[in-house]
């Protein structure tokens, strides 16, 4: 009767446990997904202002549609990369993938913004500006809210990794998750120069 | 009845669930005991244990289940409760919620972050998180969380695209009523011990599956017998769960609705909604399969259920309909009609009244409610949409301590640039012009709007701001009331997330208080009055108020006090238990007011303190609102 107990509670005991930190690996999941819709946001944002950018420089670099064309189909893979990394944020490949899409839209960008230095009509235009200032503030704030899902995917992946976590984890479905890349160059990450 | 007594009658009540749970369990507990004793019998000869004979009152065999299934609540209970802890965000992400962001939201979901931003500062509270569960078409709500520091509202999409703005704000008035009432503290409890009866049932499923495996061993028969009894146990024990609830709940709901009048001074719009739900075809459902365990929490009946949670919605109505007619004309839904107006900075003091000011704490009145909307209907569109992207918050945040002078604004920027993210400093360069513009009386509305999204930072980005916030502080080489008041607040309202661990004992006398009051009652009339002669006058009739209330020390000195010594008592003074948590409010109102004038100083030093202590203040009205 009592080795009965004895077992009972220890049965009862280590339910509790399992219970615990099965929820505490969902909370931590949680947040790291909602930090995702977060960045999500964000590279809507960037997404939606491209064809914008596209259709302002046409008119004045006329001799430049590859470029042109280029940044439109860098923007486009990049959608569907975060369409399947929205979906299921932290899946390596996803989180892979739109690493790489982002990086490659952000290179045509660069290069679009680099020919349009030489057409000084299109610098002068308010609608670019107004457009370059938006997509720098959209670059801004995707940083910042990619340092926060990165965090919290950082933060999931210990406790996965943690005793007694670990024992479970994996039969649970809990794999880690993938960090999300920074798309910046070196040069983009020093700090700001402030001048006066 | 002031703020302070209804916190006193809801820990009661509180305590009154307790012993209608505690029955409950025992109920339970016995009916365990039948179960357990009717499979021992059922099995009596194959095993032979009872060759000395069977009692069907054993009175140790009792004593062990008994023990074992209040085990078994007690822990389900706590866990759950734990759980909940974690604050209404939680809650609300749980029954499908999704975050509502300014910068992504429709025009609908503009409205809704509006208005609860207008009650939350026109009640003083922290502005809570909002929530959409967007595949709910009912019309419901609900608010949860543990402290109002980390509440969240929730609506339905139902609720958005049914209700007009007076009747949404009528709904969200409501939820504020629960926040107010301390009645999030209640529903978590109730929750918790719902939660504690089911783990009974689930015990019975699992025993049921785990001698599904093992059929062909001895004794499985009796095992399924007592894993079927435990469910069913279970379940009955639901229904008195769910008596507990609807008996506890339902009272809640009517002083909600009479507090969603009293804050909105308009009956037509929370009748409204319920009318609205009345005739709807989804009515309030929830179809979330999280709703049952929190159906409680909601604006009106989630689920369907023998035990009602919620008053019928025909007499609800019917409370609220008699001053329906007279008073629809006096209706206040506030940003119409604001644009011309200006907040004068030069209006720098405003006339209040102590008792007035006291008799506000805990309410919404619809003056404030008015005053909030016109003030953050005034507040720039640039800031506001910031204010809700956490890089933007973070860069206002910094910014509301940059310096006026131009030089010193540099030196504080090279600070920034080392210490902060590269992102943080070129999106304060890009708003510094917004900012440094924004009057005195948007610098605490401000604050509160950012708290919420800095809530979406990483703790370590928390820390990190934490860090450069210092600094800037710092880099003028002089600390200002208003300085020392954001750092307070944030590090306050940011810190209790992620740090549960410092729950200190509460301080239950007075006296042992005195020195830190003294310290506080000093700073408080410093603030406000210029010369010595004056704040000692402020600092005597606070001090008065204190020995009105019971305290030993005849007499006590204006000292001089550093913000150091200030940050420290208050610290220690946040520990009281909340009818000394009036005492000491009252002082500090009766030193600011003593000459019936309250400045911008004063009033940011009054909000950081109530702000500490979880007492939600109204703002001072300052500017007189034309009619």
């Amino acid at each position: 009767m009592i080795t009965l107990i004895v077992i009972g509670g220890i049965i009862l005991v280590l339910v509790v446990i399992v219970v615990g930190v099965y929820n505490g690996l969902v909370t931590a999941r949680n947040r790291f997904k909602n930090a995702y819709s977060q960045i999500d946001v964000q590279l809507k944002r960037r997404y939606d202002l491209i064809p914008n950018l596209v259709e302002t420089a046409k008119g004045y670099m006329k001799h430049e549609r590859e470029t042109l064309e280029a940044v439109v189909t860098a923007r486009n893979s990049a959608v569907s990369a975060n369409q399947q990394a929205s979906g299921n944020p932290g899946d390596p490949a996803a989180m892979k993938a739109l690493a790489g899409a982002e990086a490659a839209l952000t290179g045509t960008l660069g290069r679009l913004f680099a020919l349009a230095e030489s057409y000084p009509d299109l610098k002068a235009n308010e609608n670019m500006i107004q457009l370059q200032e938006e997509l720098t503030s959209t670059e801004n704030r995707v940083a910042f809210s990619r340092q926060a899902f990165n965090d919290a995917v950082t933060d999931f992946n210990t406790r996965c990794e943690k005793f007694p976590a670990n024992l479970i984890a994996g039969s649970f479905g809990f794999h880690p998750a993938e960090l999300l890349e920074s798309t910046e160059s070196p040069e983009e990450r020093k700090p700001v120069k402030v001048s006066f | 009845m002031d703020f302070f007594a209804r916190q006193d009658q809801s820990r009661k009540r509180s305590f009154y669930l307790t012993f209608l749970f505690v029955l409950a369990v025992i109920f339970v507990a016995v009916a365990v005991y039948a179960a357990v004793q009717l499979a021992f019998y059922l099995s009596m000869d194959k095993s032979g244990i009872y060759r000395n004979g069977f009692t069907w009152f054993d009175f140790k065999m009792f004593l062990l289940v008994t023990c074992i299934t209040l085990g078994i609540i007690t822990l389900g209970s706590l866990f759950k409760m734990l759980q909940l802890r974690k604050g209404g965000s939680y809650v609300a992400e749980n029954l499908g919620g999704r975050r509502v962001m300014r910068l992504s939201a429709d025009k609908d979901e503009k409205r809704l972050l509006n208005v609860v931003e207008e009650m939350a500062i026109a009640s003083g509270v922290p502005v809570p998180q909002v929530y959409i569960m967007a595949e709910e078409t009912g019309i419901n709500a609900f608010a949860a969380g543990y402290t109002p520091g980390d509440a969240a509202i929730a609506v339905t999409r139902g609720c958005l695209s049914s209700l007009n703005r007076e009747q949404l704000q009528g709904v969200i008035a409501h939820e504020f009523s629960h926040i107010l009432n301390g009645d999030m503290r209640l529903n978590i409890r109730l929750i918790g011990f719902l939660y504690g009866i089911m783990v009974i049932a689930i015990v019975g499923r699992g025993l049921l599956r785990g001698s599904g495996r093992s059929r062909n061993k001895k004794g499985g028969g009796q095992t399924i017998l007592l894993a079927l009894a435990l469910m069913v146990i279970g379940y009955v024990g639901q229904i008195f769960g769910r008596i507990i609830q609807s008996a506890v709940s339902r009272q809640r709901e009517f002083l909600a609705d009479a507090s969603a009048v009293q804050y909105t001074r308009n009956p037509g719009g929370i009748a409204g909604a319920l009318k609205i739900i009345g005739g709807f075809n989804n009515g309030s459902r929830i179809v979330s399969p999280n709703a049952h365990e929190a159906s409680h929490l909601f604006f009106s009946m989630a689920i369907r259920s023998l035990f009602a949670t919620h008053p019928p919605l025909d007499e609800r109505i019917r409370r609220l309909d008699p001053g329906y007619s007279g008073h629809i004309s006096e209706t206040g839904a506030g940003s119409k009609t604001v644009s011309g107006d200006r907040f004068d900075a030069s209006v720098s003091m405003m006339s209040a009244d102590a008792a007035e000011t006291r008799q506000t704490i805990g309410h919404i009145t619809p003056r404030h409610v008015d005053y909030s909307a016109r003030l953050l209907a005034t507040l720039p569109e640039r800031i506001r949409d910031e204010l809700d992207d956490p890089l933007g918050a973070t860069a206002i945040v910094c910014g509301l301590l940059l310096d006026r002078d131009p030089k010193e604004r540099e030196r504080q920027l090279k600070v920034m640039n080392k210490l902060a993210p590269g992102e943080v400093v070129r999106q304060l360069l890009i708003l510094e012009k917004e900012i440094i513009r924004l009057k005195p009386v948007f610098y605490l509305p401000v604050l509160e709007l950012a708290i919420p999204t800095l809530r979406r930072l990483s703790p370590a980005q928390i820390a990190g701001m934490k860090r450069y916030i210092q600094a800037l502080v710092e880099a003028d080489g002089k600390l200002t009331l208003f300085e020392f008041v954001l750092e307070k607040i944030v590090s306050h309202q940011l810190g209790m997330i992620y740090n549960h661990a410092g729950r200190q004992k509460m301080i239950k006398q007075i006296d042992p208080l005195l020195p830190q009051m003294v310290k506080l009652l000093s700073m408080l009339a410093k603030s406000g009055n210029k010369s010595v002669e004056e704040a000692k006058k402020a600092f005597t009739a606070g001090f008065e108020q204190l020995r009105a209330a019971g305290v030993t020390e005849k007499e006590s000195m204006l000292e001089y006090v550093s913000f150091m010594e200030v940050d420290i008592a208050l610290d220690r003074l946040v520990l009281a238990a909340p009818n000394l948590k009036r005492i000491i409010f009252n002082a500090c109102c009766g030193c600011v007011l003593h000459d019936k004038k309250v400045s911008i100083p004063e009033a940011e030093l009054l909000r950081a303190t109530a702000s500490v202590m979880d007492i939600p203040v109204p703002p001072f009205l300052f500017h007189p609102i034309k009619s």
